[in-house]
Formats: structure tokens, sequence, C-alpha cells
């Protein structure tokens, strides 16, 4: 197997649970399936499961953890079910551009939103999704409608527990005027 | 030295190749692409790796010695990724200094380890061990090194912190 060939599989191993799975289950059916000889087939499957495994997860704690910095507000409402709906999430989408991190984190926005989590979490990551927006695509105004006071969920006096937080319609608004940002709630 | 993403699929991490001939001729074709496209001489990177590949048909010290000897490169020896992937694979470390030419060795990177589980891993984000000291000095000692950079970009500790291991590395580079 030419090591391209080789590349294109351990990338496809190291990301894609389901297939990193089927391919240790039973490698020779998915090696013939993905057009690979039978000695390319004991080549790939001489690697050890367990450091395939471990590498794989590695790829998804190092996307949690730059996920975590861009969505700080997210992390704090979410509590640990940041964790475990990121480790969902990371399975459904890999990210392609040079950014990957920023786009990862903006995907796993859109992702809560679909989820059955807390209102005040999907609040903060739709309040998050729309500052990194505004920042990262250098947008001269950005206009995000809440269904409560984000401020709430951070600062000293903040009680991150989600249940607490009452409904509150709100507008953040970021402009951009020259080299100035403004920021405002409505 | 590694590949981040093959077949339309980011990796989004440094994943290692199977040390093989064809690797070697790889890495040397796509690093004469890139010193044709820059003039600054250009230093190799080793990496952590946690996967090993029964397939590799030499070390990876050899590898990196053919590679550097095929194109002339420099080496920028990250001390951390050495003594994680020593650990994590029980090998001697200084039997890797044995095996790369030492006189190619320009730059240093360092950083504490970061216990994963079973594993060690490359985090940046942990105070510098004795251990890995340890791997500093006898690199410091056996080569001409011209410079160290400290990789910590999370977990930050007080300022001072920092200060006090960029001076025992200025020590040891004395």
């Amino acid at each position: 197997m030419s090591l391209k060939e080789q590349q294109n599989l351990l990338a496809k191993l190291y990301t894609d649970a389901e297939f990193r799975r089927a391919f240790l289950s039973e490698p020779e059916k998915i090696g013939v399936e993905s057009g690979l000889s039978a000695d390319e087939i004991r080549e790939i499957a001489e690697i050890m499961p367990e450091e395939l495994h471990f590498f794989a997860d590695s790829l998804v704690w190092k996307r949690l953890g730059e996920a975590e910095k861009f969505l700080p507000l997210t992390r704090r409402v979410l509590g640990e079910d940041f964790t475990g709906n990121f480790r969902e999430f990371s399975q459904t989408y890999n990210p392609r551009t040079v950014k990957k991190h920023f786009e990862d984190a903006l995907a796993f926005c859109r992702f809560l939103q679909t989820r059955k989590i807390p209102g005040p979490a999907k609040c903060a990551a739709k309040f998050e999704a729309a500052k990194l927006e505004f920042f990262g695509f250098e947008k001269r105004i950005a206009v995000c409608r809440l269904d409560y006071d984000v401020r709430s969920f951070s600062g000293a006096h903040a009680n991150p527990a989600a249940e607490n937080h009452e409904k509150t319609k709100k507008i953040a608004v970021w402009l951009r005027t020259g080299k100035r940002i403004r920021h405002f709630f409505i | 030295m590694c590949f981040t993403g093959a077949g339309g699929v980011k990796i989004g991490h440094l994943a290692p190749v199977p040390y093989t001939k064809e690797a070697v001729k790889v890495f040397v074709r796509n690093i004469e692409r890139v010193k044709k496209r820059i003039k600054t001489p250009l230093a190799l990177e080793n990496i952590t790796y946690l996967v090993q590949f029964p397939s590799s048909e030499m070390s990876e010290g050899a590898f990196i010695k053919t590679v550097l000897e095929e194109t002339g490169c420099g080496l920028l020896l990250d001390v951390t990724n050495l003594y994680i992937n020593s650990r994590n694979f029980g090998f001697d470390w200084r039997g890797f200094l044995d095996e790369i030419p030492l006189d190619r060795v320009v730059q240093l990177h360092f950083v504490g380890s970061h216990r994963h589980g079973k594993r060690l891993i490359d985090a940046h984000a942990d105070k510098t061990e004795a251990e890995i000291w340890r791997v500093f000095a006898e690199v410091a000692a056996r080569c001409d090194v011209r410079g160290a950079a400290l990789e910590r970009d999370g977990n930050f500790p007080p300022f001072a912190e920092i200060l006090e291991e960029l001076e025992t590395a200025k020590k040891l580079m004395r």
C-alpha cells in the first residue's frame, strides 16, 4: 500500500469512530470494502487497537479543550454536560479549514441549538456564536436576539445553575466603527 | 515531521507516519518543494505520537537522521516530545540521541508533560519536570544549541515561574 493510501485510511480511522470500530471488529470485511489487499489489511490491523483508540480520543479532548476556550459562557452554563455534548458533536462534524477550532466552536453552538438542553445553555451558545462570528469574520455589525440576559450567567455573583435563570427578552449588539468596537444590550 | 490530514479528512493534530523508505522519499520531496519557496534555513521538529506502526522499516531516530541528511535541514529538537515518547513506548531517550546527528540540532522546545489516563501527552500546560530538565541538560551538553523556546500556552502559572524556567534553560545552555 502506498503511503498516500495508508494515510487516507489512517486519517479516517483516527477521526471516524464508527469506521474505526467496524475496522477493528472486522478488519478483513472493512478492509476489502476500502479496496485493500490482504497484506495491506494485515499491515493496518497490526496497529494496537488501544493506541488507535487513545490517539482518536486525544484528538477529541484537544478539540474539546479549544472549544472550551472559545465558549467560556456556554461551558459555565452547561457545566459537565458540555463535555458529553461535545463528544457527541465531535462524531458528527470534522472541521476542514485552518481555523479549525474557531470553526469547531461555531458548529458546536449550532449543534447545541438542536439538543434537548436547558434554555439558558442554548441562549449562551447562541450569544457566543454571534460574538465569534462578529470578531472572527470581522463583521461591521452583529445582532442577536436572546431569551435570557446572558450577563447574569457570568460574573462574581452569577449562579451557573441553568434552571435558576428567568426568561428576559434581550438583544445583544456588536458594532464596529473604524477601529472602535461597541457592544451593548437592548 | 508528521501529517495532519489525508483524503480530504483533517485530523486536527499532528499524526505520525510509518518510518519507511517511501516516507523518507515523500518527506524529502515535500521539504525540497518548501525550500524552493523560502530562503530561510529550515529546521524540522520531532513530534509526540500515540500510535506506532509495526510496518515501520526503521526507528524514529534513523528516520529523522536520514531525512536530515538528505535535505540538509536543521533539527528543532523537542525534548519534551522525546521524553514523552520514551515513557509511553518504553525506550531510552539517550539511545535516540545516539542515533540522530546532534550537530544538526539548532533549537530546543520544552514544557512539562501531562498525564492523560495511562499515557503522557504534550499539553503545553504544565511545569517542566525534573526528568525533562535531565533530557534538556544532556542535549544542551552534547549540542551547540542556539536557542530554546518554552512552549507554554495554557494553565498559566504566576509569571515568575515562567521566568524561572527560562532562567534554568539559559543556565543549562551556557
